[in-house]
């Protein structure tokens, strides 16, 4: 698949939809991409970036859900919650320790990850909203967890209904 | 010795107190009352849980629990972590107590004998699908001031104006969503209107009050005083005392402010000396009364409750009415039912009691808006507590300890002396000034400065030169610091209560009173080696250093 991230050449992804998406289904959708992924040989295509989506297994199905914010927004905006953005390459194994989760506001500094609620930083969306979140397990002081959104505040929503602590990968 | 009253805000059984509350009122009445004591003032301070309202019965609906379950466990909650805090009230007690209700009846009864209250059909919102009248929390619109849309009945929390329900736009029921109709029902009303003239008088006679203060009681006095009712529909509070009310009780305005008399009362009992109270609320007595309040209390201290004063008579009226601004958190006002809050118990379970004092007390938002933040804490408690007042108090007693054993004697003072005890002379007169008006986030200030200057006066007059050059001259300069370290021992007492302790233990004093601050420090005094007064605090900053390993972007679909 290309991806536009608005810069010179379009990227290619190797992405593992095909079951849960048709190619109509995606082209011309605004995905989240973590763009600074050591690129990987995948299935003999080299993938320049791994796109996010939400991952939901139970005994009856899997629903996969993609990553997408909520506004029409410029190919390449930064999705880093108002914070500073990474610019070495990290690796795979790096990512995958890192928990984000699909979560349901419940106030204004608060979201649900699936039977426990933790605090986020303040933000201003609606009560019973779904939206992605990473989660840092370790802090001790002051919120454990942050909604992804663009710098202005934009927010990162699953792109169809999937339930609350679904893993994003 | 004067007599000073303290009454500070009821909060609300229906959440835990949190940052905002302890820094709106709490805090800056406890180190009013703990000054005053300190300079041998006779002082009495109370509050208490508000237990009945709709607040209350509101969380009590969507818990499925008796309103009162709710009451009590938020009563346990919030006198656990004012005391915690050090918050030293005579009485906190609750307004569900016998005591309380016997109070309230009478003075309700009192004011209906001197004709303040009356009995009025009234037209009310009645929800059609809950089949009752809805109390003014129960209804929710849009706020017909600024057109806030999520106005309550009783108050617009956006514009702090206080509402009749039947003004809102677009009214909802708040337990069903159903629009409601207006219907007529009776109620008793207060003759608040009668009062407007009094009112306005009792305002101007107090032009002391903080800005803030006076501006929004005349903004109140300006648009015209209207009776309010007293009463209301709903089973959770106090019984009206007349035949045929009861299935009303009184309402929740009216009736939590009287607490202020009745925990009085309740304290004299509780001494065995039952007339007590009086010497604090006679008019005739000389006590003074001050009232710490955040300002969306203001009119309720300096119009309603003055006003129900005045109708009872032979009361003592508020002298100063201390409102605080907001302290907000990620640009929001703290708000219990919005869910922007940082409970006081969590911060207790992390941080001392002083170091949360301090900070609140460093950052009390007495005349404007203030912001919360972690990274502000951690600067203040670092930079000024540990940094500048810490450091110093520890410096001249590990010094003074390891070269003389103990408080070394006084010599002739040189002028660099002489100026440094009236440098700790001013800024003691500035304190007591200052706190006197109930001036919190200034004088702090004042003292961590004072404790700047010393270490500045330490590291000019080098004791660790003179030690080898003048032991005598050495042991001057010591005494004079140990002087300094002893103002800031009895200066910081109200804000900072167990460092005080700490500070004054380690030379040699106790239970000092605020004119004993300038005596010279007791000679001869077998010091012992002191630890550090405070440790630095760690705040994780609000950025995610892991995710801030992420590169994330936005990206467009081409092709697939």
């Amino acid at each position: 698949m290309k991806v536009d991230l608005g810069e010179k050449e379009p990227r290619t992804l190797v992405a593992g939809l095909k079951a849960f998406y048709s190619p109509e289904e995606l082209k011309g959708k605004t995905l989240v991409i973590l763009s600074n992924l050591e690129p990987a040989k995948l299935r003999g295509v080299k993938s320049e970036g791994m796109l996010l989506a939400a991952d939901h297994k139970d005994e009856e199905k899997e629903i996969v859900a993609f990553l997408t914010p909520t506004k029409r927004l410029p190919p390449g905006t930064p999705i880093n919650s108002g914070m500073r953005q990474g610019a070495k390459k990290i690796n795979y194994k790096q990512f995958s320790s890192m928990a984000l989760r699909i979560a349901e506001v419940v106030d204004a500094t608060h979201v649900d990850i699936g039977g426990k609620i933790i605090e986020v930083t303040p933000h201003k969306i609606e009560t019973g909203e779904r939206v992605a979140v990473y989660v840092d397990g370790k802090r001790e002081v002051g919120p454990a967890g942050i909604i992804l959104s663009t710098g202005t505040a934009i927010p990162i929503i699953p792109e169809k209904d999937i339930p609350i602590g679904a893993k994003i990968r | 010795m004067k007599k000073i009253f303290i009454g500070v805000a009821w909060p609300y059984a229906n959440g835990p107190i949190h940052l905002g509350h302890i820094a709106g009122c709490y805090l800056g009445a406890d180190i009013f009352a703990r000054f005053h004591r300190l300079k041998g003032d006779r002082v009495l301070m109370v509050s208490g849980s508000d237990q009945h309202g709709t607040p209350i019965t509101v969380t009590a609906d969507r818990e499925g629990v008796k309103p009162s379950v709710i009451a009590e466990r938020y009563h346990e909650i919030n006198s656990r972590a004012l005391v915690d805090l050090g918050i030293e009230f005579d009485l906190f007690t609750k307004t569900s107590t016998e005591g309380h209700k016997r109070e309230v009846q009478d003075f309700f009864l009192k004011l209906l004998e001197n004709g303040y209250i009356y009995e009025k059909e009234t037209v009310q919102l009645y929800c059609p699908h809950c089949k009752k009248f809805l109390p003014d929390r129960y209804i929710q619109g849009i706020c017909p001031h600024c057109g806030y849309e999520e106005a309550r009945g009783d108050q617009c929390d956006n514009c702090g104006k206080i509402l009749d329900p039947m003004e809102l736009k677009n009214p909802v029921c708040q337990l069903c969503g159903t629009t409601p109709e207006p219907r007529t029902t009776k109620h008793m009303f207060f003759r608040l209107s009668a009062l407007e003239e009094q009112l306005i008088k009792y305002v101007e006679e107090r032009p002391y009050w903080r800005s803030s203060v006076k501006n929004f009681t005349y903004n109140w006095l300006k648009s015209g005083l209207r009776d309010r009712a007293v009463t209301r529909d709903i089973k959770w509070g106090i019984e009206v005392p007349v035949e045929g009310w009861e299935d009303k009780r009184l309402y929740v305005w009216f009736e939590a402010v009287m607490g202020y008399l009745s925990a009085s009362v309740a304290y004299s009992e509780m001494k065995g000396d039952p007339k007590l109270w009086k010497e604090y609320w006679d008019e005739g007595m000389d006590a003074e009364h001050y009232y710490f309040l955040g300002k969306d209390n203001i009119p309720f201290h300096t119009i309603l409750w003055p006003a129900m004063l005045m109708a009872h008579g032979g009361l003592k009226l508020p002298d100063n009415v201390v409102a605080n601004q907001y302290l907000r958190y990620g640009g929001e006002q703290f708000s219990k039912s919005r869910g922007v809050s940082i409970e006081a118990g969590e911060v207790l379970k992390k941080f001392s009691p002083d170091q949360i004092r301090y900070y609140l007390a460093a950052s009390m938002p007495e005349n404007r808006d203030t912001d919360f933040t972690w990274e502000d804490f951690e600067r203040k408690i670092n930079t000024e507590l540990v940094n500048a007042l810490g450091n110093y108090v520890h410096r001249v007693l590990t010094f003074t300890y390891n070269n003389f054993g103990e408080i070394p004697a006084r010599g002739n003072l040189s002028e660099e002396d002489e100026e440094a005890l009236q440098v700790l002379k001013k800024t003691l007169d500035r304190v007591e000034n200052n706190l006197e008006k109930a001036s919190i986030k200034d004088t702090i200030a004042d003292i961590i400065e004072l404790a700047r200057f010393g270490n500045n006066y330490m590291s000019r007059t080098a004791p660790w030169s003179l030690i080898k050059e003048d032991r005598g001259r050495c042991g001057t300069v010591l005494n004079v610091n140990i002087a300094i370290v002893k103002g800031l021992g009895v200066m910081l007492a109200p804000f900072l209560p167990s460092t005080s302790k700490k500070i004054l233990t380690g030379i040699g004093e106790r239970d000092l009173r605020w004119d004993e601050a300038m005596v010279v420090p007791g000679t001869g005094f077998k010091l012992k080696k002191t630890e550090p007064l405070f440790h630095k605090v760690r705040i994780e900053k609000e950025s995610f250093p892991e995710f801030e390993r992420l590169n994330l972007r936005s990206g467009d679909v081409i092709s697939v």
